[in-house]
């Protein structure tokens, strides 16, 4: 058990760097994930909250103690590293037996200890076996088992799954959110993987380039992103980025424009900004918060299709199917919309397919808009 | 079919070159005198009396050669210690030069690597004269120490390249896997890096030792009795003594070749794994 608070971190390798200035309170028995494209600086983090690397400025506190200074064997912590790392020279019993013997615990206890343990991991029929004689999954539970042996206050995981293959790594996401809900850790947990991240966290912090772009629950991550880069890294399919210009109509109404579409914002959303009249956006939106029906040149319809693209209305024109994917329970339609295209989540029973016209219905309430230079988010209130 | 027919066919030849000549010095050394003469490829009437006159501790024999024969076990016991000395500096000096050249990246790495291998490419014949001096100003002449520190000179270099090359397939995680789990960084190193590159270190131990126990320039240039001459240079002995029989000279020469051969046989495996293994964790 323990809170572990990050204060000003910064990483210099060289001229290059890793972490910046990044201050983080992570609370005790919190699942939380530093989630990033490699090279963002959240494994060197990690490794700082380990105590494997060193950091240029800033402190590490696990709950009242100032931790920058002591070195990984005598912090409460455990890892599992992306590579496993076990002692290819032990056996799996003494692999786990190894931190409980360098912390001299008695041989009964040990035994009692990873006994227990391997049975929460279900590996008690491994003990005997060197590693290079166990699968890729069962080394990770050798992995995990020798982590959780010890009771550490903080458990660190640095990819842990992206090494295995993809059945198995569904498998060990249910396993390790079970092991969290069962022992009483902290959770630090390194993933470039969005979907991980959104399925095992308590809270996510979204990083590049040493920087954390955001910190907060998979839900907020996801419904509102602090940025372009959040907004297109969380989700899968990426979130849809068009650009366009912020206009007001002559009725007051406000809408995104640009070649090829034009899209109605809702009044509560503009409520929260101030938008300069002719500013440069991107207009965010979910392949899921799209809906799909027939242009005007298209005979198959499966729903209304608008007037025209008028000032209160939502939608795009001059829309066209480029690709049809169906998934089995939805379907993906990637929609040109003039000079991007558009990737839309509908039902499998759409039957539009590659060279139809068809207009894209935005939902209002789910639009998000970023600054056309920063990428910030114009609708976030922070 | 051809192909793998011709690569074993190279694979014979290359064992039958590399192999015939101590064959042939095994079979002389079982054969009585007459047979050399008469160019005998095998001994027909197999004798050990060869062997008799290295183990001839109580001195009777009056032979061609007794006295150096006699000599032989002390000299091997020399040879023992210079080889086993030269191989521990290799191992120690050795490991630690290649963890860090293979871990810490610090200025000059490679550069200092180059230098090395580049003084492996000077002939030990071009260092002769100024080494000998060296030693005799340190009164290190006629002693173990000086075949063992001239030994080491050039020993050393490969053994940090080989060993630089297989510690850098120890994946950097393994150790960092034993200071979470509660080693000190010196603990880490002897605990974990160490058993799990033995193979390596069998290796490149097991070649120092033989390259120390063949060599005979240095040891001949430093060593001048008994006292501290390695069995390369005593063997060396019998071509100045005239009319010492052949059959004994080839005796001596598996006395010389028996130990390296039984060490590689020994740690085959290990050698093998360690020139051309890597370790995964």
């Amino acid at each position: 058990m323990a809170r572990v608070r990050l204060k000003n971190l910064t990483k210099h390798f060289g001229d290059v760097v890793a972490v910046d200035d990044v201050t983080l309170d992570i609370a005790d028995r919190e699942f939380l994930t530093l989630l990033g494209p490699s090279g963002c600086g959240k494994t060197t983090l990690l490794n700082m909250i380990a105590g494997l690397e060193s950091p240029t400025a800033g402190e590490v506190w696990f709950d009242d103690r100032n931790v920058t200074a002591v070195p990984p064997e005598r912090r409460d912590i455990a890892m599992v590293f992306q590579t496993y790392a076990l002692y290819p020279h032990m056996s799996v019993f003494d692999n786990v037996a190894f931190g409980l013997k360098m912390r001299g615990v008695p041989a009964e206890d040990r035994k009692r200890l990873v006994l227990e343990a391997s049975k929460t991991m279900e590996i008690e029929h491994l003990l005997d076996r060197k590693p290079r004689a166990l699968s890729g999954g069962q080394r990770q539970r050798v992995a995990l088992a020798r982590a959780i042996v010890r009771d550490p206050g903080v458990f660190l995981l640095d990819e842990p799954l992206s090494n295995l293959d993809a059945q198995l790594r569904v498998v060990m996401r249910t396993e390790l959110k079970r092991l969290h809900g069962e022992l009483e850790m902290t959770f630090v947990y390194v993933t470039h993987d969005q979907a991980e991240s959104l399925i095992l966290s308590d809270r996510i912090v979204v990083m590049k380039d040493g920087q954390i772009q955001q910190i907060g629950t998979p839900e907020s991550i996801y419904d509102s992103p602090a940025n372009t880069f959040v907004a297109g890294f969380v989700g899968s399919p990426p979130i849809n980025l068009l650009n366009g210009t912020l206009e007001q109509s002559a009725g007051g109404a406000w809408r995104v424009v640009a070649e090829g579409y034009a899209c109605g914002v809702a009044a509560s959303m503009i409520e929260r900004m101030e938008p300069p009249e002719g500013q440069e956006v991107f207009l965010g939106v979910r392949a899921e918060d799209i809906e799909v029906g027939a242009g005007p040149t298209s005979d198959r319809s499966t729903s209304e299709a608008p007037d025209s693209v008028s000032d209160h209305s939502w939608s795009v024109a001059r829309a066209s199917v480029v690709v049809r994917e169906p998934m089995g329970s939805d379907l993906y339609l990637t929609v040109a919309v003039g000079g991007s295209n558009v990737k839309v989540r509908t039902r499998p029973d759409v039957r539009f397919d590659r060279g139809d016209s068809v207009n894209l219905f935005f939902d209002p309430e789910k639009l998000h808009l970023f600054d056309g230079e920063s990428g910030t988010s114009l609708t976030l209130d922070i | 079919m051809w192909r793998r027919a011709s690569l074993y066919i190279y694979a014979l030849v290359a064992v039958i070159y590399l192999t015939l000549p101590f064959a042939w010095v095994a079979a002389v050394s079982f054969m009585p005198e007459r047979e050399v003469t008469q160019q005998h490829w095998w001994p027909e009437e197999p004798t050990i009396g060869n062997y008799s006159l290295y183990f001839d501790v109580e001195g009777q024999s009056a032979d061609v050669g007794a006295a150096i024969a006699r000599q032989f076990p002390r000299a091997i016991v020399n040879s023992l210690i210079i080889g086993s000395a030269v191989m521990l500096l290799n191992l120690t000096c050795g490991s630690l030069a290649a963890y860090a050249l293979s871990r810490l990246p610090f200025r000059g790495n490679l550069l200092l690597l180059l230098f090395f291998l580049g003084s492996r490419s000077v002939p030990g014949v071009a260092i002769m004269i100024p080494m000998y001096l060296l030693m005799r100003s340190y009164g290190l002449l006629d002693t173990h120490l000086s075949v063992i520190l001239s030994h080491t000179t050039f020993t050393l270099p490969f053994t940090i390249w080989i060993l630089k090359g297989y510690f850098q397939t120890v994946p950097l995680d393994l150790e960092r896997a034993a200071r979470v789990d509660g080693c000190t960084p010196l603990g880490a190193l002897l605990r974990v890096f160490l058993p799990v590159t033995t193979p390596g270190l069998v290796a490149v131990g097991i070649f120092a030792f033989i390259a120390s126990w063949g060599e005979f320039l240095f040891a001949l240039l430093f060593t001048t009795t008994i006292a501290s001459r390695p069995v390369t240079v005593l063997a060396s002995d019998f071509a100045q003594e005239l009319q010492v029989p052949f059959t004994v000279i080839a005796a001596g020469g598996v006395l010389v070749i028996l130990l390296p051969l039984v060490l590689s046989f020994l740690f085959q495996r290990l050698i093998i794994q360690g020139i051309g293994g890597s370790v995964t964790g």
